[in-house]
């Protein structure tokens, strides 16, 4: 079993990109799969571009929304990059 | 997109009895349009599938068309036609998925189902595949009452190849199929036992290969979403585009 931690550099998995529809939103084009982004998704998809570790991105999520509750930030952007992780949408080194 | 009927041997071909001549096949410009309106109505995807899609001669030509609207394209095979110089046009021209079936863990086995001295070239092929940039992998291992006891090596097969997605798919009792359907059948022992050997695999590669698995039609409560649920939201193109169920994304 591979998770996430905090030093992790998650980027797109292999296969996977990130395309704007017509109605300006962006959907996750997947092998055999598509995910709609919406809300803060793509914001987080964006930055996950194999440089920045998760810990940046939380301090980027941070900086975008100071008056949101860290820790929910934290636990939903962590959950959320699991969830891609499971199903090979994110990989990281 | 069914782009042909042309062989895949199998005794579990889920292609019907009577297939489609090549003469009827769909010209390029026609599925150039298909492609075109398709995208235009607000698809995203394209499945080419067959048959072999590998038995057209344009199959390059038609990835690259899919590819120039944006839609991504996925390629099923078989693997017995393609080739390291077939497989590099065909990421050249933008393929952004292939998946390619193994009938068993083990060589004899494997070339037994298959009818053909076919595995050890497939193997070859998993190689090269994997060692491409960018292009997503799918191993997929069909199973059955004369494969399903021997899971636990086929998987260990897949992973060994280096897969993102690996696809246990038992198979779907359809044409060629169906006609075998009392040969092929597992029993509910093997089926259960093929579960916890997959709840295992699945536990011990999570975040690292994605394992999807396909029940067998007559043991579900329910028939089962095709392609668990994803075909909800897609529609299927038959050689003569005749056949529909309908979608869309909208």
């Amino acid at each position: 079993m591979k998770a996430l931690s905090h030093a992790s550099h998650p980027r797109l998995g292999i296969g996977c990109r990130v395309r704007k529809v017509e109605n300006g939103d962006s959907i996750l084009l997947l092998p055999e799969g598509i995910m709609r982004l919406k809300g803060t998704a793509a914001e987080i998809i964006r930055l996950c571009n194999g440089e920045r570790t998760v810990a940046d991105i939380l301090r980027a999520m941070r900086a975008l929304y100071p008056s949101s509750d860290l820790q929910r930030i934290e636990q939903e952007i962590g959950s959320f990059l699991n969830r891609l992780l499971e199903r090979r949408a994110v990989d990281f080194q | 997109m069914e782009v042909t009927h042309r062989p895949r041997h199998c005794v579990y071909c889920s292609n019907p009895l009577e297939l489609k001549a090549r003469a009827e096949e769909l010209p390029t410009e026609t599925w150039a349009r298909v492609f075109e309106e398709g995208a235009e109505l607000g698809m995203f995807h394209v499945h080419f599938t067959g048959g072999e899609p590998l038995a057209r001669n344009d199959l390059v030509r038609l990835v690259s068309l899919a590819h120039s609207l944006r839609l991504y394209t996925n390629l099923i095979i078989s693997g017995i036609a393609l080739n390291e110089k077939k497989l590099t046009a065909l990421i050249e021209v933008g393929l952004d998925h292939l998946q390619m079936s193994f009938q068993d863990g083990e060589e004899r086995f494997a070339d037994w189902i298959a009818g053909a001295p076919v595995h050890a070239r497939k193997l070859a092929l998993a190689g090269l595949i994997c060692e491409s940039s960018g292009l997503a992998f799918t191993v997929n291992l069909v199973v059955h009452r004369h494969n399903l006891d021997r899971l636990d090596s086929m998987i260990s097969l897949a992973e060994s190849l280096g897969p993102q997605r690996i696809e246990i798919a038992n198979v779907q009792y359809y044409g060629w199929a169906l006609k075998n359907r009392e040969w092929l059948l597992p029993t509910r022992e093997q089926l259960k036992q093929s579960l916890a050997v997959i709840e295992q695999a699945q536990e011990r590669l999570q975040g690292q290969i994605k394992i999807d698995f396909v029940t067998p039609d007559y043991y579900a409560t329910f028939p089962k979403p095709w392609m668990a649920g994803w075909d909800a939201s897609s529609c299927s193109c038959i050689l003569r585009a005749a056949s529909c169920p309908v979608m869309l994304l909208q």
